[in-house]
């Protein structure tokens, strides 16, 4: 038996589907369990659904993963397509409608206590939001740090960084003077007017901070198309992410 | 296209090689393609954020080399026991050949030169200065005439420095006809690029569903502010004589910027 598991999975695959069904059996919980949190299917529908997923893979999904699955990815993590590709097959068919969350949720996270679906469902937002920033790449650290902006999150100095450790010593005080303390009650403009300074002393140009704000809307609403999902999960509006990106920082601190 | 369906949409492989690059932190070693569409497609990077989150949550990881993200590892040549001496032989007169020539290249150096950046406060001089009294304080560059001088003959240069005033400012124009309120404001007029004579009256109007205080901005071309107002109205009356060029409207609330348009105003000559 081969010790990289990922060409273990392989393995079984093609000589023990059932076994590699058992191996993957804690992915098909969390695919079934997030759509339970989102509100899809009740807590009572839990091992139903999971019994018709299993069925559907022996019966004929795990022969067609060996026939188109190419080896260019993680098996687990093509599996886990299928199983989530599953589950929307069988909310269409059964027209299934969500639970769609706003910020309530997140709101009023520690005033009551919350079940284990909307700590997952909470949980899921938080993920999801990692994976946009994550797959923003390049443009992580101006994005990032506009968002917090955005959400007027106090910064601290390694928010600004790397390009605030080489900002001549005067314009990095007034950022950190303005951006260290709270800062809520400034106007966007402001906000922008003064950031605008560090980005294009770190991109070598001289854009204005009217692009900048532009530039920050289109982000902040492609993010929230993102987060509202297809079908629907969650009905953002520009106010109400600012409440996710505002528990997300002060998640961060923790391990999500 | 292995990772793409027939209706271009990122296939179940394409998903999940992006949701492996997301969980290794290896976007960047990603086939541009797959970047491109994520990018440009809502759907398929909805399902992708679905599906990092599920795996997150499943605690299923793997921390075996990516089979198409993180490259094979060099394979060791095995050498045989013959080939070893050559080998460090030829490593040695290498280094030895590199240290000679690097010596070589640095001995007419008049000083250590680390690396050369231009930055503002120390831009670098120009590779062909021009020829002029080095004791001579430099002079910044003369502003650009918004118009030609008046009431003179017009000399030769006049069409181009009309032509300056109407050139686009690209990072207004991006901006140009796009609402930046969430909803319940529309632009009524002037029309994006309207054109108007030299002195008549230019109306602006919009609607907007809170009665706020807003700023309205007129730019020239080189975004140089040439009015402005603080309104309580959906509507004002321009009665400034502007020089014919190219100008931008700005509306801005105490919190927003609402609306950037903009619009011309003619030479008088001009039909």
């Amino acid at each position: 038996m081969a010790t990289d598991t990922n060409k273990r999975a392989i393995e079984l695959l093609h000589t023990d589907p059932a076994a590699l069904l058992a191996h993957f059996q804690p992915i098909v919980e969390a695919t079934v369990a997030r759509f339970i949190a989102r509100g899809f299917f009740t807590p009572a529908d839990k091992m139903d659904v999971v019994q018709t997923i299993n069925t559907q893979m022996l019966e004929r999904k795990l022969a067609k993963i060996k026939t188109h699955f190419n080896g260019s990815v993680y098996l687990s993590t093509y599996f886990g397509k299928v199983v989530y590709n599953s589950c929307l097959e069988i909310i269409r068919q059964q027209q299934r409608r969500p639970q769609t969350y706003g910020d309530e949720l997140l709101r009023h996270h520690s005033e009551s206590a919350l079940n284990a679906y909307e700590a997952l469902a909470i949980r899921d937002e938080l993920l999801r939001y990692q994976a946009i920033l994550r797959g923003l790449s390049r443009r992580r650290f101006k994005s990032e740090l506009c968002l917090r902006l955005f959400a007027r999150i106090l910064l601290q100095r390694n928010h600004m960084a790397p390009p605030i450790n080489t900002l001549p010593k005067e314009q990095a005080a007034v950022l950190i003077d303005t951006f260290c303390q709270p800062y809520e009650q400034l106007k966007d403009k402001e906000v922008y007017r003064k950031i605008i300074v560090l980005f294009n002393h770190h991109e070598n140009r001289n854009g204005d901070s009217d692009s900048l704000r532009k530039w920050v809307t289109i982000l902040v609403d492609r993010i929230i198309d993102l987060l509202n999902g297809d079908p629907p999960v969650a009905a953002y509006r520009r106010d109400s992410l600012k409440v996710l990106l505002q528990y997300y920082y002060e998640k961060e601190k923790e391990d999500l | 296209m292995k990772y793409f369906n027939k209706d271009g949409h990122l296939n179940d492989q394409g998903i999940a090689l992006y949701v492996d690059a997301l969980r290794k932190n290896r976007v960047e070693q990603l086939p541009d393609e797959v970047v491109d569409h994520i990018e440009n497609c809502l759907l398929c990077h909805q399902k992708a954020i679905d599906l990092y989150a599920i795996m997150e949550a499943s605690g299923y990881s793997e921390a075996d080399r990516h089979p198409s993200l993180e490259p094979q590892p060099a394979r060791r040549i095995a050498l045989r026991p013959y080939w070893l001496p050559a080998a460090v032989a030829a490593a040695v007169l290498l280094v030895l050949s590199v240290i000679f020539l690097t010596q070589k290249d640095l001995a007419p150096a008049a000083g250590p030169v680390i690396a050369q950046e231009d930055s503002p406060q120390n831009p670098r001089p120009p590779a062909n200065p021009p020829a002029s009294d080095s004791s001579q304080q430099e002079q910044p560059p003369a502003p650009k005439e918004l118009v030609p001088p008046r009431k003179t003959t017009p000399s030769p240069q006049a069409p181009q420095l009309i032509a300056a005033n109407f050139a686009v400012n690209d990072e207004l124009e991006s901006m140009v006809g796009e609402v930046y309120r969430d909803e319940g404001f529309e632009a009524l007029s002037p029309a994006v690029g309207e054109d108007f004579a030299p002195g008549q009256p230019i109306n602006f109007a919009w609607k907007e569903k809170t009665s706020e205080r807003l700023y309205l901005y007129i730019l020239n071309n080189q975004e140089k502010e040439m009015h402005k107002v603080i309104l309580i109205s959906n509507r004002f009356q321009l009665d400034l004589p502007l020089d014919p060029g190219l100008y931008y409207w700005k509306l801005e609330s105490e919190e927003d910027l609402l609306y950037i348009g903009k619009f011309n105003i003619r030479p008088a000559d001009a039909k």
